[in-house]
């Protein structure tokens, strides 16, 4: 069993016709885990400065307070200050430490982006798995929802929900969900309509099974890897559409310092002082480049053509 | 054939009343009260309670839900979506379509940036795989897809507008004023473009006839155009068709940057002002574009593609 069985079709153990109930989540995992999968992807340097990338933007993110030399809203230096020494990305029209202030952007950023993506799987493997495995009316009706919602270009559609509420971050993470759960649900439900009809889901019905403990103990382990991995390669994704719907005003509020945000509120003294849109715009730039350039490679690895 | 097309008018069907229903809820589920909000505006000042339950059924948001929707479908179906709460009263439909060319013109531009840079790009790096220009438009493409286009925007506006004062930052008058707009618009699609063109030439340059033609002496370039890139296309045109949603997608936030009065800047400003029925309207009119695009690109894969052809055939 290699790792490439994971995406597509589902994994086959030899062993399934014999012991059924044996085939636990370990099993399926194990794959992805095998140091097999990181040696060959840092081999491609294009994964490696994506590794690098994403290493620097969760250290960032963690040790923010650490690192920064001011508070990222206090009102410290004089306005629009250039680039220097005591604050190496300028600072801006109200004085505050952009170098800061980008360093906790990163916290908001990837945090926004984590939390969507955990909204984003649980929604799509609840709805995929249950229209997958009951089928029926339920499956058509929600499934027709999907089609709707996949009708859009799921930026524009997150755009109008986020408009709907009072702009904040938690609205943005939920606007961003409610669209982006669709794509996912509908994968979900292809790869639980294949596991259904392995032998080992039907050895487990003929041994007397519930349907609620086949989906938890023999489908589901099958279905999540594939979903880890592809909410994982949409982090940066992810990421482009928050800093895009915050530069538009509809997340992130002044004086929240996040990197849409930032660039929304530097436009209007962009000509005078350009360092208040270059430094977040980089940011959220290497953010993305680092999740993209990781995806690829690791789609790469995972991939049977490859 | 005939039956493929038929199904896929029915399923057709279904989404778009989907897609009504959906452009509905979103203007009628918004939290806060429409009819506050509206006479609040008018008046300029705190409305009373009578006001407000005036206001209400003056708008026929005292009916119920359903009664709501099958009124407003009825009327969208003869092309009637209503007035716009900002915009002087204006009909829906009218800003819609008076905007409607402005962001095609931008979209269509952009997609021909796309493809001329993306394709000549692609091409180089097919036929010298490995080579530094296979690198060199790896990188590009890379940037492309990741560098966010209202940073880009920005950036492109300082260079040329404020420094070498070369183009127009704002406003929409001349065909200088296109170009920012649409280099902007055109590198997400470009990088993506790129991309593909480079793979699926290669894939097609793996094939055995092309092999067949090599041995047979036909001259690289022969082999190259004629024969590959040629088998390349279908895939390429299918996402130029495909990106097209997201050309309009990505409109929305060009627009806003470089003050384009598009159907995306008409929407994000009806957001803001929460215009209601244009945000209705807005999207079920974008949703029905996307969806018949979205159909005459499948019926045009048929067309092109014998191998789908037969499949559709057999459906």
């Amino acid at each position: 069993m290699s790792e490439i069985q994971l995406i597509g079709s589902p994994m086959a153990p030899e062993a399934e016709e014999v012991a059924p109930a044996l085939i636990g989540a370990e099993r399926v995992l194990q794959p992805l885990a095998r140091r097999g999968v990181f040696r060959r992807l840092m081999r491609d340097w294009t994964a490696r400065i994506g590794f690098v990338l994403v290493v620097l933007l969760v250290l960032a993110a963690v040790l923010a307070p650490v690192l920064a030399p001011h508070e990222p809203l206090a009102l410290e230096g004089g306005s629009f200050e250039s680039p220097s020494w005591s604050h190496p990305f300028g600072t801006d029209r109200l004085g505050r430490d952009l170098f800061s202030r980008i360093l906790f952007g990163a916290r908001l950023s990837l945090g926004t982006a984590f939390f969507a993506s955990l909204l984003i799987t649980f929604a799509a493997v609840f709805v995929g798995s249950v229209t997958g495995f009951l089928g029926g009316a339920i499956d058509s009706v929600v499934m027709r929802v999907v089609d709707t919602i996949l009708a859009f270009p799921s930026l524009l559609l997150a755009i109008v929900v986020a408009g709907l509420f009072k702009p904040s971050l938690w609205s943005l993470m939920l606007a961003l969900a409610s669209v982006w759960w669709v794509g996912y649900a509908r994968i979900v439900r292809g790869l639980v309509l294949a596991v259904r009809e392995r032998q080992f889901v039907t050895a487990a019905r003929v041994a007397g099974g519930r349907s609620s403990r086949i989906l938890i103990r023999h489908i589901l382990p099958n279905v999540l890897p594939p979903v880890i991995v592809l909410a994982t390669l949409e982090m940066g994704t992810l990421i482009l559409a928050i800093s895009a719907l915050s530069f538009l005003g509809l997340g992130a509020q002044p004086p929240t310092p996040e990197w849409g945000a930032m660039l929304n509120e530097g436009k209007n003294h962009f000509f005078s002082a350009p360092h208040l849109m270059l430094f977040p715009g980089l940011a959220i730039s290497a953010a993305v480049l680092g999740f993209n350039l990781l995806g690829d490679g690791l789609r790469d690895v995972l991939d049977p053509k490859s | 054939m005939r039956r493929y097309i038929v199904r896929r008018l029915a399923s057709l069907a279904v989404v778009l009343w989907g897609v009504s229903i959906l452009a509905f809820a979103l203007g009628s589920l918004a939290p806060g009260d429409p009819a506050r909000l509206l006479m609040e505006r008018t008046l300029g000042h705190q409305a009373t309670d009578e006001e407000v339950a005036g206001m209400r059924q003056e708008l026929g948001l005292d009916r119920p839900a359903v009664e709501q929707y099958v009124s407003w479908a009825g009327g969208a179906v003869r092309g009637d979506l209503g007035t716009s709460w900002s915009n002087r009263n204006d009909q829906v439909s009218d800003l819609l379509l008076e905007r409607l060319p402005r962001t095609v013109m931008l979209a269509v531009t952009a997609m021909l940036t796309a493809v001329l840079v993306a394709v000549p790009l692609g091409v180089a790096a097919a036929r010298r795989r490995n080579s530094v220009t296979d690198h060199a438009s790896r990188v590009a493409a890379l940037l492309g897809a990741s560098v966010p286009g209202f940073f880009v925007a920005y950036l492109l506006m300082f260079v040329f507008g404020v420094r070498l004062r070369l183009l127009p930052i704002f406003g929409f008058n001349s065909p200088q004023h296109l170009v920012l707009p649409s280099i902007t618009l055109a590198l997400g699609s470009a990088a993506i473009l790129t991309r593909l063109t480079r793979s699926s030439l290669l894939e097609v340059l793996g094939e055995d006839y092309i092999r067949v033609g090599r041995a047979m002496g036909l001259r690289s370039r022969a082999v190259l155009f004629r024969h590959g890139l040629r088998n390349a296309v279908i895939p390429i045109l299918t996402v130029i068709g495909l990106s097209f949603g997201h050309l309009l997608a990505g409109a929305v936030i060009v627009e806003w940057i470089f003050n384009w009065p598009g159907l995306g800047k008409l929407a994000l400003d009806a957001i803001h002002a929460r215009d209601y029925p244009l945000i209705q309207g807005f999207v079920l009119f974008t949703g029905t574009v996307f969806v018949l695009m979205n159909l005459a690109i499948d019926l045009a894969y048929v067309w092109a593609d014998p191998r789908v052809r037969f499949q559709a055939q057999g459906a």
